[in-house]
């Protein structure tokens, strides 16, 4: 190989590496785009926090970041951006010292229940102390069971995502969402037995 | 039994009821929506992460070329000590031979092969002498120390294909950068898992 067919090579690589950057980070722009909504909520739904979740979710995408080259490999971005976005947020979630924010005390959430005029007051109260009762619940519900249930209420997760995030089989991840909300059954029907008989 | 029927009805009612209330409950525990512009503000965010990384990784390469440019002018050095030293070393370890083998031949004719060897001796060492005396001295410290074989394969080879040489020199320090940068790769993706 002369001089000259090396300084081409040379130039053919250079181009090519630069086009590969772009390329990464108009990926990466479109990944922010498209699912910055969804790693927040993950984000929230383990850490239960504003400010920690959006921390985490500028944390998962500077891991995305670093990791550009690996994306053009990714067959799903999306599941593959869930269990990073998993993982930060369960890693933050150990380090966390402060006591979690209940969702209904939190005055930066914008989207609140509506109170409806055809609502009792009554009723919407006990929906809101079930809302309350279900953070405590659902916190001290095991690892196993908690965690599927909590990514099981994300509208945008199916079975199969959410098994690829926790790195369990599609099956495992049905069961243990059933068996959660049997148990989350049963403490909310004792629950709201006693407030029946309390109220009486 | 009518009321067995209602009482079992009235449990699957309030067992339904109480699914929707936990299905409304579940669906409100997740139902939370970030400030808005959060797309901006990560993008602004990895906008100045990934002028850093390009920053630090300008620094790196600097390091990385200087010490490419080090390996292959220490490569140079050494094809140019051998070249010049070579010369100079063979004709006092041929000159003795050569005499001992004349003075040997001399002896044997004589027969006296063990003693020839004495004089030859003498001459090399005179011989030798004469020759550091002509030597220039060299400014170079420390002194260097006779060539291995590997380092004078080496020298010979950089000596014939310098091209050749510093382009290995250059893949082999891509290679240590490459495998770097998959350790820290790999030390990232443990802790991501």
């Amino acid at each position: 190989m002369n001089e000259g067919s090396r300084l081409v090579a040379g130039e053919a690589t250079l181009t090519e590496v630069l086009t590969v950057a772009h390329g990464q980070e108009e990926m990466i722009e479109v990944l922010v785009r498209q699912n910055a909504r969804l790693v927040y909520r993950i984000a929230y739904a383990v850490l239960r926090s504003h400010h920690d979740a959006e921390d985490a979710t500028q944390e998962t995408f500077v891991r995305v970041l670093r990791y550009g080259k690996k994306l053009a490999g990714v067959d799903d971005p999306k599941t593959w951006l869930a269990r990073i976005a998993w993982r930060v947020a369960i890693d933050r979630r150990k380090h966390q010292t402060r006591r979690r924010e209940v969702a209904l005390d939190d005055r930066e959430n914008p989207v609140e229940e509506a109170v409806s005029s055809e609502t009792p007051a009554d009723e919407t109260l006990r929906r809101n102390e079930v809302s309350t009762a279900l953070e405590s619940l659902i916190a001290a519900l095991p690892r196993k069971l908690r965690e599927p249930l909590v990514l099981s209420t994300l509208e945008e997760m199916s079975p199969r995502e959410i098994a690829v995030t926790l790195g369990i089989g599609e099956a495992a991840v049905r069961s243990r969402v059933f068996r959660a909300r049997q148990i989350l059954r049963g403490k909310l029907m004792g629950l709201t037995a006693q407030s029946k008989s309390n109220g009486r | 039994m009518a009321d067995y029927e209602r009482w079992q009805q009235g449990a699957e009612h309030r067992s339904d009821a109480l699914d929707c209330e936990l299905d409304t409950a579940l669906a409100k525990y997740a139902t939370v929506e970030p400030r808005t512009g959060l797309e901006e503000r990560v993008l602004a965010n990895l906008h100045a992460e990934h002028e850093q990384l390009a920053q630090r990784s300008w620094w790196g390469w600097i390091v990385v070329g200087t010490l490419a440019v080090g390996i292959i002018i220490v490569a140079a050095m050494l094809s140019w000590k051998p070249a010049n030293n070579g010369g100079k070393h063979h004709p006092p370890i041929e000159a003795p031979r050569a005499a001992g083998t004349q003075i040997a031949r001399n002896g044997e004719t004589n027969g006296t092969g063990p003693r020839t060897r004495m004089p030859g001796k003498r001459s090399s060492v005179h011989l030798r002498r004469t020759e550091k005396a002509a030597e220039p001295k060299l400014d170079v410290f420390p002194s260097p120390l006779p060539l291995s074989e590997q380092e004078k394969m080496l020298a010979s080879y950089v000596a014939e294909y310098p091209k050749e040489a510093a382009l290995i020199a250059q893949l082999r320090t891509e290679a240590l950068q490459r495998e770097f940068e998959e350790e820290m790769r790999a030390e990232e993706t443990n802790s991501v898992r």
